[in-house]
Formats: structure tokens, C-alpha cells, sequence
């Protein structure tokens, strides 16, 4: 995971599960409903960004075998 | 007597052949092998003990000979590699031009190096079981998101380009951080060793050593005892693919998870990956729907609610009607129950005359009848006396009727010819008597007559 993101895939899903378990009770208001939604979508960018947003990058690494 | 060096090499490899008349079998440690373009094979075979070559002999296989036992080989993991324990059978013999002593080979037993290599394995899974690194790295959880890959192999080998092409066709950005080494020959051991260290260092998610395919069998470095506690202590899991081999190497047991190719690896990553971006999108859905049946929930708490609200209204409004409805049947009942009470009352009074009534109509109806007795007395008081008279007369004519002194016991005798008898001499004896009693007659014959 690089510096710049805010939150860990895990913690993201976590916190994706966290909104569902919220949703599915009974007492969310509806103002409170959208902002959840809203957090639910940026999360779920979040994580697709990770995974697909760039190309795959090669990064060369040379070991220093006689160290 | 002065001989040339031709001629003396050539007698010291006559005694050999005089010494060794057989080919003799030789078992030792593969080193410093090399290929030229020849097609010849040269390398030297040594025996090690403690960590120094103890011996060594050079060893010569001529291009025809390998091309017969690379024929016996195929098919089995074996392979003329440095670090190989081998046993070959070889001529011993002297090289002229150079005077060298040398092994001229000839065969290769490949099951001699596959014990080694299995006991070897063993050796080495056995002191990583005992110190309980054998299930280490597979005891790692996968990342969901295996996205940081340092790739273990030889750079722009066969085994690195299809690794990072199957990646790359997954369309997922990947991160790869190639850590090259040398995955065979002599240095494979330690330069292994140098890229998984390399590895560590990127600090990626996962770790993926490859090798590349080809009939190459030389796993020593795979079942090379400091690399595969590498790989069982590495902090992050380990992908190994080593080739299509039947035998599994070292490295292969203590990874976490063994796949037979460098696709195959890129293949379960791209897998891992696409089940948590599948992962994701279930979330999302699962979010969207929840979100929408909270939705439809509340628009359904609002509808209850006016329907409740109307529910309610329609009740009170219906108890307000039956409460006036009943407020109107009380007041026609108690109206009725009024009414009734007076004409009860006027009943009551109307009966109270009519008895009243009677009962003046009872006194006058016993007045008029005294007075009729009255009126009957005083009509019949003068016929009294005279009706007396008439009653003393009855009674005495009634007292002379012969029925009643006959009903006292008195009895009227007649004679035979009817007459009443009042004397005895109208009887003698014999005659016949008619007694009349009350009730009937007897008859009688006199049987004495006294006078009296």
C-alpha cells in the first residue's frame, strides 16, 4: 500500500461491511442513508482503483549478490 | 634412454590401461562444468568432506557419449549439473597432449543421483520440520489483495516473461519488483538466496520465486537448505513455480502455495485478485440493495403512518357516532320507558276506579238483596201460623200411617180371608196366619190359640 492512500484494502472492506451490517438495520435515518451510501461508493472506488486504475509497473531490482 | 613426452605420456597410459583393463564406476560431486561449443562436456568430479575437496579427478565426456545418456535420461530428474552427486563409469586414462590423468565417461547412473537428491530433500525437510518451519510461511494469510508482487528469477528469462505477461493480461495494475537471480547452475544457491533477501526488502504483499521450463532438472538450489528456510521465515507468503517436474522440491513444501509453472503462479494472483475485486462488487450491491430496502422501508413507515393516521380517524369518528347513536337510542329508550311509566300510572288509575267502582256496585247489589228479603219475609209473615197448623196435622195423619208403626216393629196379622185379626178366637189351631211385617208377609199355621 502506498503513503497516499488513507485506508488499507482490509480496513476498507471492513468498513464496507461495517455500512452493509448498518443498513440492514432497522433504525438508519435517511439522511444518515445517503451519507453511508455515498462513504460505501468512495470506499468501493478506493479498492477498485488499487487493483485496476494502473498499469502493471515492472520495477527493476538488483540484488547485490557478493554483499 | 631419453624418452619424448609423447612417448612417456603414452607408456604411463599404457600401465593404466594394464592397471584399470575395465571401465570402474566413480561416485563424486559435479564441479566447475563446462559446454563448449564441441559438443564435449568437461568437468571435474571431487569429493568433499568437511566443507574442502578432498579429491578431485577431471572428468572428459565426448559428445557422442552424452548424446547415448542424455537418451538414457530423458524422462528423469536427473541431469548433469554442478553440485550433482553423481556416479559415472569412466575409462581412467591419460590425456597425451596435456599429460593429464582423467576419467573418460561413459555412463551415468541416474539412480544413484536421485537418492542423493531425495536424501538430501529429506535431510533438509527433516531439520526444518524440527524446528517447526515447514508449515511457517503457509501458516501467512493470503492478502486479499496480492497486488505488490516480487518476482524471484532470472531477468527476461522465459519464466520472468511469462509471468509478468500473464499479469499483464489481467488488465489488474499490478506492482512487480523483479528481483533477479540465478535460479541454476553453481551460483543458483546463493544468488537465489541474495533475491529472496532483495524480495524482503520491496516489502510486497506476496513473493513469487519462478523458474523456467525447458527439460532443465536442476532443482539443487530449490532443495537448498538456507534458501528454504528462507522462503518458511520470509514475512510474507510465498508463491513457488519450479517447473513441470513429478517430484516436488524443497522449496515446493515449504512455500505457501506451489504451482507447477510461472503462468500458473501469475494465474493464482490474477485469481486471488478478481475474487476480491468480485468481493468488492458483492459489497456494493449488498450496500445498494440495503440501502434501497432501507429506503423502501421508510417509504413504507410513511405509508403506515397515514394509514394509521387515517386508521385512527376513521375509529374515532366511527366511536363518535356510535356514542351519539347510543346517546339517541338512550334518549328514545328512556323517552319509551317515560311514556310507558304514565300510561302504567294511567293504568293504574283506571283500574283503581274500576274497582272502586265494583266494589259500590258490590254494596248496592247487597243492599237491594236485603232489601228483597226483606220484601219476601214481609209477604210471607202472614201464611205463618196457619202453615204451622197445617204442619201439626201433617205430622199427626204421617204418625197413623200403619208403613211407620210397622217400620217400629209392629206387625199386621190377617186372617185367611183377609180380615186384620184382633182376637184369638178368630183363629183355631191349624188355620193359616198372613203376618204383614215392613217389608213383606209371612205365613203361619196357629199351632195353639190362648185367651188372655
Amino acid at each position: 500500500m502506498s503513503e497516499s492512500d488513507p485506508i488499507a484494502y482490509a480496513d476498507a472492506i471492513a468498513e464496507l461491511d461495517e455500512i452493509l451490517a448498518e443498513l440492514e438495520r432497522d433504525d438508519v435515518d435517511v439522511d444518515h442513508l445517503a451519507d453511508r451510501v455515498r462513504r460505501a461508493s468512495e470506499l468501493v472506488r478506493i479498492c477498485r482503483d488499487r487493483i485496476s486504475a494502473s498499469k502493471l509497473e515492472v520495477e527493476q531490482i538488483v540484488a547485490d549478490f557478493d554483499a | 634412454m631419453t624418452l619424448s613426452v609423447t612417448e612417456l605420456n603414452a607408456q604411463i597410459r599404457g600401465s593404466l590401461a594394464r592397471a584399470f583393463p575395465a571401465e570402474v564406476w566413480v561416485r563424486g560431486e559435479v564441479q566447475k562444468l563446462s559446454q563448449p561449443p564441441s559438443g564435449h562436456v568437461y568437468f571435474t568430479l571431487a569429493e568433499q568432506r568437511g566443507g574442502q575437496t578432498a579429491a578431485a579427478m577431471p572428468v572428459t565426456l565426448l559428445a557422442r557419449e552424452k548424446r547415448k545418456i542424455d537418451a538414457e535420461l530423458a524422462g528423469l530428474p536427473v541431469e548433469l549439473v554442478n553440485g550433482a552427486e553423481v556416479r559415472i563409469r569412466a575409462k581412467v586414462t591419460v590425456y597425451v597432449p596435456r599429460g593429464q590423468l582423467q576419467l573418460e565417461m561413459t555412463a551415468l547412473d541416474p539412480y544413484f543421483t536421485m537418492g542423493k537428491i531425495a536424501a538430501q530433500r529429506s535431510r533438509v525437510l527433516a531439520a526444518l520440520s524440527a524446528e517447526g518451519l515447514l508449515e511457517h510461511n503457509r501458516r501467512l494469510a493470503m492478502p486479499e489483495l496480492p497486488m505488490r508482487v516480487a518476482l524471484v528469477t532470472s531477468r527476461d528469462s522465459a519464466a520472468y516473461h511469462d509471468f509478468v505477461h500473464e499479469l499483464e493480461e489481467s488488465g489488474f495494475g499490478f506492482l512487480v519488483f523483479s528481483c533477479d537471480a540465478r535460479v541454476q547452475g553453481q551460483d543458483a544457491p546463493r544468488s537465489l538466496a541474495a533475491g529472496l533477501r532483495a524480495a524482503v526488502m520491496t516489502r510486497p504483499d506476496v513473493i513469487v520465486v519462478v523458474r523456467g521450463g525447458g527439460a532443465a532438472h536442476d532443482l539443487v538450489a530449490f532443495d537448498h537448505e538456507a534458501v528454504a528456510r528462507l522462503i518458511a521465515l520470509a514475512p510474507v507468503p510465498i508463491i513457488v513455480g519450479v517447473g513441470h517436474q513429478v517430484d516436488r522440491s524443497v522449496a515446493d513444501e515449504v512455500a505457501h502455495t506451489s504451482r507447477k509453472t510461472p503462468t500458473a503462479c501469475a494465474q493464482f494472483l490474477v485469481a486471488t485478485v478478481r475474487e476480491a475485486v468480485s468481493a468488492i462488487d458483492d459489497r456494493w450491491q449488498s450496500i445498494v440493495g440495503a440501502a434501497r430496502t432501507s429506503l423502501a422501508r421508510q417509504e413504507r413507515s410513511h405509508t403506515e403512518v397515514h394509514d394509521r393516521v387515517e386508521q385512527r380517524t376513521r375509529h374515532h369518528v366511527g366511536r363518535a357516532e356510535q356514542r351519539v347513536n347510543a346517546l339517541a337510542d338512550a334518549l328514545r329508550r328512556s323517552a319509551t320507558v317515560a311514556l310507558r311509566s304514565q300510561a302504567h300510572q294511567i293504568d293504574v288509575r283506571l283500574t283503581r276506579v274500576a274497582e272502586r267502582a265494583e266494589v259500590r256496585l258490590e254494596r248496592r247489589s247487597v243492599m237491594l238483596d236485603h232489601r228483597l228479603e226483606r220484601l219476601r219475609r214481609a209477604a210471607t209473615a202472614p201464611f205463618e201460623p196457619a202453615s204451622k197448623h197445617l204442619d201439626g196435622v201433617d205430622a199427626r195423619v204421617r204418625a197413623l200411617d200403619p208403613a211407620r208403626v210397622l217400620a217400629r216393629g209392629y206387625s199386621i196379622t190377617r186372617t185367611a180371608d183377609g180380615r186384620v185379626a184382633r182376637k184369638v178366637a178368630d183363629f183355631v189351631v191349624g188355620d193359616a196366619l198372613h203376618t204383614r211385617l215392613a217389608e213383606g208377609v209371612v205365613v203361619s199355621r196357629v199351632e195353639a190359640t190362648e185367651e188372655q
